[in-house]
This record gives C-alpha cells, sequence and structure tokens, in this order.
C-alpha cells in the first residue's frame, strides 16, 4: 500500500553566486570529497524504502561534479529500493558540464537533466550574475542530447532586469528551438540581503502587467508547440511531466538530504538548517538531528486539508471534489462553495467537478488561497 | 461677608497663560519656593501628571495643590493653587477652575507680548470677578522688552500692571515677589463656616481602589468624614468616607474641610455620572437652599465618530469612553453605528485639540487602536416641513429635496499675529469663506485681525495653516457666534458603488469639487489592489463629481517552492492571511485600517 518516496538531494556548490540568490552556502568545492561522504553517511542510514524518483537540485550539481553524483546515486540505490523506472534528474547549469560528464551521467542512470538558462539575453544573464551565455546554452543541450538524454528541461524566469515584453519573445523562441520536453517558468522574487535586492534601483524591471503578458505568452507559445502547462510554473509534453516535483503538489512523501533541503515523511515535515557545516556534523554523527532542524510540523488534519487545497490547486487539473471527499470525508462545496463561487465570477477559478484557477487566476493565485485557506 | 482670622490666611488661585508662556514652570517654582517639594525631588512639571501633557507642553486636566508659605512678615499662609489648561478648547475646564478661585495669576511672555489666549483667559476670569494679577514672564531671554509687556498689559487687557514682577521661572529669577503680589494683591476667601455645606465640584478623577475622588471647593459652611451628603443637581447621596487635601505628593487626610479650603472628598463613588463637575455637593440634613450658580454651560462644537479598530473592543471603548468622561465632563458620546466601521460612537469634542487629545489617550492609556471619522461640526436644517433639526453627522443629513434652509454655524475669530504675515493671513482667511470685520495694531511690529468664519472651515486643518503662514507666531482665539444660511451639500463617497458611509461629509458647495477630488485620489492611492477593478467616486446626491480607479492585482504569485518547503509556503500563506484579517470591509473591498486612516486625515 506504500506509495514509493522521491529523494531529494540538496547540492550547495556553485561556480559562483548569482545576483538573486539567497540560498548560497559560500563553501569551496574542496569540500566536495566531505561532503560527499557525508551524504552517503547519512543516506546509508535507511534501507528498503520503495522509491521512484531522484533528484539532485542546488546550487549546481553538474559543478559538484559528475563522479561525486554518480557514487552519491549509487548509494541511494543501495539503501533505497529504486524502481527500475524511475525519474532521476539532476539540474545543472551550462558551462559547467562536459560532454563526457554527461555520457557517464547517462551510463550511471540520470536520465533527466533540468538546465537553468533563466533568459535567452546576455544583458539579463549578466544581470542575474549568471556565468552562460544563450550560446553556452545551446553548447548544453548539444552535450545533452548527444549522451542520450530525451527528458530536458529548461528553467526561465519572468520579471529580471532589463527583461521586456520583446525581449521574452526571444527567450521563447530560443527554448522553443531547443525542443524541450518541459519547461520551468518562474517568477524572480527579491529577497532581502541578495545582492540583486541591495542593488535593485540600479535595473528597470518589467512591469506587472509586463509579467502578466508574459505568463500569458508563455503558456500560449508553449502550448501551440505541444508543451502544455500542468502546474503554476510548469510545463511539459505529454508524458514528461516531473514525477518528482509532482510529489510535492499531490502531498506524496519525500526525503530529503542536504542542508536547507525538506522532507515530508511519515506524517512529519521537516527542513535541515542552510548551515553546511552543520549538517555534516550531523551526518558524522557529532550532533542530534533536532539541532540541524530550521523546521519540523506534523501537520493535524486541518493542516493536511490546507496543504491537500493548496498544493493540489497549484496543478492545471486542480482539485477533484471527489478526491477530497474521499481524503477528507467533507463535501467541497459545503466548506468551500460560497468563496469559490465568487471567484468564479470574477473568471479566476472554474467550479466543476474539479475547481482549478484559470491563467488569471495562478497570477494572482495568493490573494486568493490566502483568503480561501484556513490553516 | 467678613473673612475669619483662619480665612485671612488662605489664599486660593490658579495661573492663566497662553500656550508656552511658561505657566507650569511657574507652578513647579511656586512648589519649590514654598518648600513644599525640595528642590532634589522637583521633576519638571509637576502639576502636570499626564504623559501627554509633559510632551505636548499644554495642561489638560486642572490639577490642585496645598502649599504651605511662610511670608516675609512672619504669619504662614495657606496657597491653594488651582492649575488650569491654557488651551481654547478648554475654556470650560478654565471656568470649573475660575469658580473655585479668589485670584488668578496672568503670566505673559516677555518676548511674545499678549497672545490670543491670554485676552481670552483674562476676559474669562475677569468675568468671574476674580483678581487679576500680572506676571512678566522669561525675563532672561535676550529678545525680552518688559516695559512693551507692561504697556501692553494696560493698553490691552486694561488692569494696572506696574507692580507685575518681571520674572524668569525658568531661571528662578524674582519668584519671591510672586508670591508676595498672591497675598497681597489676591483676596482671601470668605463664606459662613457655620452655614450649611455649600462645595463646588471642580474636578474629579476614577482611583480604582477609592472610587470617585473628586475635588471640591468650601464655600460654606463645614464637613468631616461619616457625614451624608447630597449631589445637589443629581440628587444622589452618599456617605463620606474621607475628605482631605492634596498635598504635592499626594492626597493627605484631614479631620475637617471648613468654609475657603480646597479639598477632597470620597464616598464610595461608583458612578460617575453621580458626581458632576459644576454640581453643589451639601449635607443631605440641613441642606443648602440654592445651589451655587451653575458652570458656563459648555457645549461640544465638534464631532466625531469613534470606532475600535478590532470590532471585538467595543465594550472596551465604551468603559474607556466612561472613564475619560469622569475626568473630562466636556467630553460627550453616545453609540453610533456605521455600514463601514461597525459599532462605535459619536464623540463631542470642545475643538480639534481636545478631540486629538482625547483619541491619544483612549490609545495610550486603554491600549486601544481606534478609527475616528473626519470632524464634523452642528449644522441647523430648516427643512421644507418647517420643523428645525441639528445634524451633527454627515450620516443624518436630510436629503436635498427636504431641506429648505441649511445654516452653518460661525465663529468670531481674533487672531493675533506679526505685521509681517497679515497678508497671508487674510488670504487664508478669504479662502476659508472669512468676512474680514477688522484690524487693530496693537503697536508697532503687532496687529490684531477680526473675522467672521465659518466653524467648519476651521476644524479641519486652520490652526496647522496659521502656524505655517507666519512661521508659527500668529494665535487664533474663536467663539461661537450663531448660524448663518448657507449652501451646504453633503458629499459622498462611493467604493465599488456602494456609499462607505464613515467617509461621507458636508461640505461649502464651492468647496466640494475640490475636497472630492482630494478624497478620491488619496483613496486611489491608499486602497491595495483587489482581485477585481475599484471605481472610487465622490458623489453629490446622485451625481458623481470625481473618479478614481484602483486597477485590479494582477500578480500575486509563489512561484518557485525551493526544494518541496512546503512549511515556508504555508507560512507565507498564513501570513497573508493575518494581514488579510486587520482589514476593513468596505462593502466589497478590503481596505487596511492606515489606509482608512490617511484618507480621514484629508489635510496633511
Amino acid at each position: 500500500m506504500n506509495k514509493p518516496v522521491g529523494i531529494y538531494i540538496h547540492i550547495p556548490f556553485c561556480v559562483k553566486r548569482c545576483a538573486y540568490c539567497d540560498f548560497y552556502s559560500g563553501v569551496g568545492i574542496d569540500f566536495a570529497d566531505t561532503y560527499e561522504e557525508a551524504l552517503i553517511r547519512h543516506i546509508s542510514t535507511y534501507s528498503g524504502i520503495k522509491c521512484d524518483t531522484v533528484y539532485f537540485g542546488g546550487g549546481t550539481p553538474t559543478y559538484f561534479g559528475a563522479e561525486h553524483l554518480c557514487r552519491i546515486l549509487d548509494a541511494v540505490k543501495k539503501s533505497f529500493d529504486v524502481a527500475e523506472n524511475a525519474e532521476i534528474t539532476a539540474e545543472c547549469n551550462p558551462k559547467t558540464a562536459s560532454p563526457d560528464d554527461f555520457v557517464l551521467m547517462k551510463k550511471h542512470g540520470f536520465n533527466r537533466l533540468s538546465i537553468g538558462m533563466q533568459s535567452a539575453n546576455e544583458n539579463e544573464l549578466s544581470a542575474l550574475g549568471r556565468i552562460h551565455t544563450a550560446e553556452d546554452v545551446k553548447e548544453t543541450v548539444k552535450a545533452a542530447r548527444g549522451a542520450g538524454f530525451d527528458n530536458i528541461s529548461l528553467d526561465v524566469m519572468y520579471g529580471i532586469p532589463f527583461q521586456t515584453v520583446n525581449s521574452f519573445e526571444k527567450t521563447i523562441d530560443f527554448v522553443l528551438s531547443m525542443s524541450p520536453e518541459h519547461v520551468s517558468a518562474y517568477m524572480l522574487k527579491l529577497e532581502e540581503g541578495t545582492p540583486l535586492f541591495e542593488n535593485a534601483d540600479k535595473f528597470t524591471f518589467p512591469s506587472e502587467d509586463d509579467i502578466v503578458e508574459m505568463t500569458r505568452l508563455t503558456e500560449q507559445r508553449l502550448s501551440a508547440n505541444g508543451i502544455e502547462r500542468y502546474e503554476i510554473s510548469n510545463y511539459a509534453k505529454e508524458g514528461f511531466q516531473s514525477r518528482h516535483n509532482l510529489k510535492y503538489w499531490y502531498r506524496d512523501e519525500y526525503i530529503s538530504f542536504g542542508p536547507s533541503s525538506s522532507s515530508f515523511y511519515d506524517g512529519r515535515r521537516y527542513t535541515y538548517t542552510p548551515d553546511i557545516h552543520l549538517y555534516t556534523d550531523y551526518c558524522f554523527e557529532k550532533r542530534d538531528e533536532k539541532s540541524v532542524l530550521s523546521e519540523e510540523e506534523f501537520p493535524d488534519t486541518n493542516e493536511a486539508e490546507a496543504e491537500y487545497l493548496m498544493l493540489n490547486l497549484r496543478l492545471v487539473r486542480g482539485v477533484s471534489k471527489a478526491e477530497y471527499k474521499a481524503f477528507t470525508g467533507k463535501d467541497f462545496d459545503a466548506c468551500y462553495g460560497g468563496k469559490i463561487k465568487k471567484y468564479a465570477a470574477l473568471g479566476l477559478v472554474t467550479d466543476g467537478e474539479f475547481v482549478r484557477f484559470t491563467p488569471q487566476g495562478f497570477n494572482v493565485s495568493n490573494a486568493v488561497l490566502s483568503d480561501i485557506l484556513e490553516f | 461677608m467678613n473673612a475669619s482670622e483662619r480665612q485671612k490666611k488662605i489664599r486660593n488661585f490658579c495661573i492663566i497663560a497662553h500656550i508656552d508662556h511658561g505657566k507650569s514652570t511657574l507652578a513647579d517654582r511656586i512648589l519649590e519656593h514654598t518648600q513644599t517639594v525640595a528642590s532634589r525631588d522637583m521633576t519638571e512639571q509637576l502639576l502636570d501628571n499626564m504623559d501627554i501633557e509633559k510632551e505636548r507642553g499644554i495642561t489638560i486636566k486642572a490639577r490642585a495643590v496645598k502649599l504651605e508659605y511662610k511670608a516675609p512678615d512672619g504669619e504662614t499662609y495657606t496657597l491653594n493653587l488651582i492649575d488650569t489648561p491654557g488651551h481654547v478648547d478648554f475654556n470650560y475646564e478654565v471656568s470649573r477652575s475660575l469658580n473655585a478661585c479668589e485670584g488668578a495669576l496672568l503670566v505673559v511672555d516677555s518676548t511674545q507680548g499678549i497672545e490670543a489666549q491670554t485676552l481670552a483667559n483674562a476676559y474669562l476670569a475677569s468675568d468671574n470677578n476674580l483678581e487679576i494679577v500680572p506676571v512678566i514672564n522669561k525675563i532672561d531671554l535676550p529678545a525680552a522688552n518688559v516695559e512693551r509687556v507692561r504697556t501692553e498689559i494696560e493698553d490691552i487687557i486694561g488692569i494696572p500692571a506696574d507692580e507685575a514682577p518681571a520674572i524668569s521661572a525658568k531661571a528662578g529669577i524674582n519668584i519671591p515677589a510672586v508670591l508676595e503680589r498672591i497675598v497681597d494683591a489676591i483676596p482671601c476667601p470668605t463664606g459662613d463656616e457655620n452655614a450649611p455645606l455649600k462645595c463646588l465640584i471642580f474636578d474629579s478623577y476614577y482611583d480604582s481602589y477609592r472610587g470617585v475622588v473628586v475635588y471640591i471647593r468650601v464655600m460654606e459652611g463645614s464637613l468631616k468624614a461619616g457625614q451624608r451628603i447630597r449631589m445637589m443637581n443629581t440628587g444622589a447621596e452618599f456617605d463620606v468616607v474621607e475628605i482631605g487635601t492634596m498635598e504635592p505628593f499626594g492626597l493627605k487626610k484631614t479631620d475637617i474641610l471648613r468654609a475657603g479650603d480646597v479639598g477632597y472628598i470620597t464616598a464610595s463613588i461608583k458612578n460617575v455620572s453621580d458626581t458632576r463637575v459644576g454640581d453643589t455637593v451639601t449635607l443631605a440634613e440641613n441642606p443648602t437652599k440654592e445651589p451655587l450658580e451653575g458652570f458656563k454651560k459648555c457645549m461640544p462644537m465638534v464631532y466625531s465618530g469613534i470606532y475600535p479598530a478590532d470590532g471585538a473592543k467595543y465594550q472596551d471603548l465604551k468603559d474607556a469612553l466612561e472613564k475619560l468622561q469622569l475626568n473630562d465632563a466636556s467630553l460627550t458620546y453616545e453609540p453610533e453605528t456605521s455600514a463601514a466601521l461597525g459599532f462605535g460612537f459619536r464623540c463631542g469634542f470642545l475643538g480639534l485639540l481636545h478631540m486629538e487629545i482625547i483619541q491619544e489617550r483612549l490609545e495610550r492609556e486603554f491600549n486601544l487602536d481606534l478609527i475616528t471619522t473626519a470632524p464634523s461640526v452642528i449644522y441647523k436644517i430648516q427643512k421644507r416641513t418647517g420643523e428645525t433639526v441639528f445634524i451633527d453627522n454627515p450620516l443624518n443629513y436630510p436629503s436635498p429635496d427636504e431641506i429648505d434652509i441649511p445654516y452653518e454655524p460661525m465663529v468670531k475669530g481674533n487672531i493675533m499675529t506679526p505685521v509681517d504675515y497679515v497678508g497671508g493671513i487674510m488670504d487664508l482667511c478669504q479662502d476659508r469663506r472669512g468676512i474680514f470685520y477688522d484690524m487693530k495694531y496693537l503697536d508697532s511690529t503687532r496687529v490684531e485681525l477680526h473675522y467672521r468664519l465659518p466653524l467648519n472651515e476651521i476644524v479641519y486643518d486652520f490652526f496647522d495653516a496659521l502656524k505655517s503662514r507666519s512661521k508659527g507666531y500668529a494665535s487664533l482665539d474663536y467663539e461661537l457666534d450663531g448660524y448663518e444660511p448657507s449652501k451646504l451639500v453633503k458629499l459622498d463617497v462611493l467604493l465599488n458603488g456602494d456609499v462607505v458611509d464613515a467617509l461621507s461629509f458636508i461640505v461649502h458647495t464651492d468647496k466640494a469639487y475640490g475636497r472630492a477630488r482630494k478624497i478620491v485620489e488619496k483613496l486611489k492611492d491608499n486602497i491595495p489592489r483587489q482581485l477585481f477593478e475599484v471605481p472610487v467616486q465622490a458623489a453629490i446626491g446622485g451625481k458623481v463629481i470625481a473618479r478614481e480607479t484602483v486597477r485590479a492585482m494582477r500578480k500575486d504569485v509563489l512561484a518557485k517552492c525551493y526544494g518541496g518547503d512546503i512549511t515556508r509556503k504555508k507560512k507565507l500563506l498564513e501570513k497573508q492571511k493575518e494581514g488579510k484579517k486587520r482589514m476593513r470591509s468596505l462593502g466589497t473591498v478590503e481596505v487596511p485600517q492606515e489606509a482608512f486612516m490617511a484618507v480621514l486625515k484629508l489635510d496633511e
């Protein structure tokens, strides 16, 4: 009866900090061996749990090194019962992986790459503090394809410095020319303490209206090319939806490793502190788990219901009233019918067997969710 | 009536002055010089107990204190100093205090000369038959001009000033001369100690241990603990628990209070409405025949709605108002309901400063968050039916077709200013629909302007405008001066098509458009984007005269979920939901409280 879990492994190593990043660990690559050893120790404390997705996120896993990644994946396979057809993803930034790296990874079982291209425009990339150009993205995709990767995702961002509706169309054109199976389109959020936040007044940012137009363009252009939206910020060809990320939205379980990684397992949500040294100390049994947790909670029935809605509504399919009843024992309309009607009248949701956000609704989903949900 | 030997050693006096002329500092020095308070124990401005008084440098509440003064003639005198507020809003409190005294020190700043409130207070004291003893203060300052001020006192107020002590309260110069003038110039109290009891209530406050503490001046007769007293106006009777005098550091129990004395009574009085300031206290057995002549009845001039920001705090607000009213008889309130703001109170105030102070005290002393609607004056409406109604709340303003003639209250305004600013001030008065009466030169540098102005033009920001046009030098005093027919309209504000009752106000036709534009612009700037477009309109009757639009919110999304950190996302939404709870729903539109306050403060 237990569904297989997802495994997330956080790799907090980067060539340099991106201007918008508030997760930067600041640890040098010379710490990579120690970190690998720590992760493997931590992973080996588990045994026998079924798993069908593995996801290496960052940071920049490919900068950390293909060989390291492969050895860690081996450790996962040793301690977990990894399904034959498991989705095994690594995030990858252009200029940090060679064609040989991709060959090695593919041979070891990696079958999906998520490439952080962000933009096809040089001025935008340099304002973000990225080290690559559009040309580098091209080469990375080519190398990945050459190594046999047939499931490639590209990341793009809205709301970045210098971006205009026109420049964003160029980015979309570029994305389509790469024929990806999957696209993630994220909104930039200026986080306090990041270099971009400090220097925000030096840049022009696209207006709210322009960003809304970009989301519309994304959905329209990708759809015309068979890449359909399935979640607020994710688009895929049929059969290429990220199985790992879907676990988050379906409230399935996932076990994570690495500083600042979050897990949901056995009724417990917990997040490790972002401090890599505290985390490795924990792996080497120099501290207890409590002392490296930044968050820990056991969602009760109410919270579980709220999570269920909040997460399901991120999906284009929305929340199924029948499934909601099966999960909570409650009638969806009796609980939320009034508010849903109000938002349906504003064109922000559609109401039927499934309740789902419209594209306009997705853009203001926080305002709607914060009204609907009772925590 | 001849004074008894005991009464000959008593002086009951107050200090009156224009704001900032040094009244409180002089009170401190008098306390120090009578050695009632050792100077090392002095805290600045001992009589001003309330924080707000200290911060604003004004006296809001009358406070009384008993001093022992050993005079050079070898006699020891009892000086009862009754502190009074200086601002025009508090004329009623001044008048209460004055009635308990035989004389008043009139403090005049030697660098400023006579100001509007100096004059107003002097007239009030004179109306109450008080002996006015001028004192010229701040002679330590380089700009002091004692002789000019002496002449001003004689010319403008019309009392001799040749014996007025020239002092500096701040520097402690010549204070003994002031004490000598008090003893020499102010008459001692009279009143038959054996007559039936007759006391004047001039102040009271609620103490959670003693109940209501009533400050009184005994006019005739005498009073002891255990006696049964009657409030002649309310008819309420109580058994006196304790009587005593107000010492600088607290109440001191005594055995007897007799004619001429100033003191306090406690009698387990729970209900504040039983101790009306101005009432006469007598004994239940053998009462006095006639109560004291009534205090000047004090009418609120400005009204506004006060609502708790959190509707659940309505009862707290009610309790707080009840307690404040005990200390401030000039505050009136009655329940009011607004569709936009829920349950609250319509409160009447003496003026704008009074309103601000009450608001501030409610917030500070009672820890309440308030929403206050725009101040309104009392309009008089003659209806077509022949009936006349008084309207202090725009909500009750009759529809135009019911109105025959609307009248608005007028004031006589008396502005004193250095000549340099006369032009700007005249423009201001003109703009505020003022009618010029005359202009008088007080001397070669200062003038007095007389205008008749609509009160509703003064209650908004007139004081601030006056100060800013005169670098702070001009001063204003005003008194009500009847009603005038006027061209008045009620301006409604609509959010998303619904009238927001709390934002309606009454305005002169000529000013309606300007005010309408201002309010819709301010609303537009302060209302956060909603999930739909919100038209903001200002309308007279059904006719929209100004419109703005708050565009719909288009983007509010957290797209990235780092590594499945659901907890973080949940917290963000919870925080957002918390923020929403602090919003006020005005019909279908949610407005944060701060925005609402910003809009109500139309003139900033």
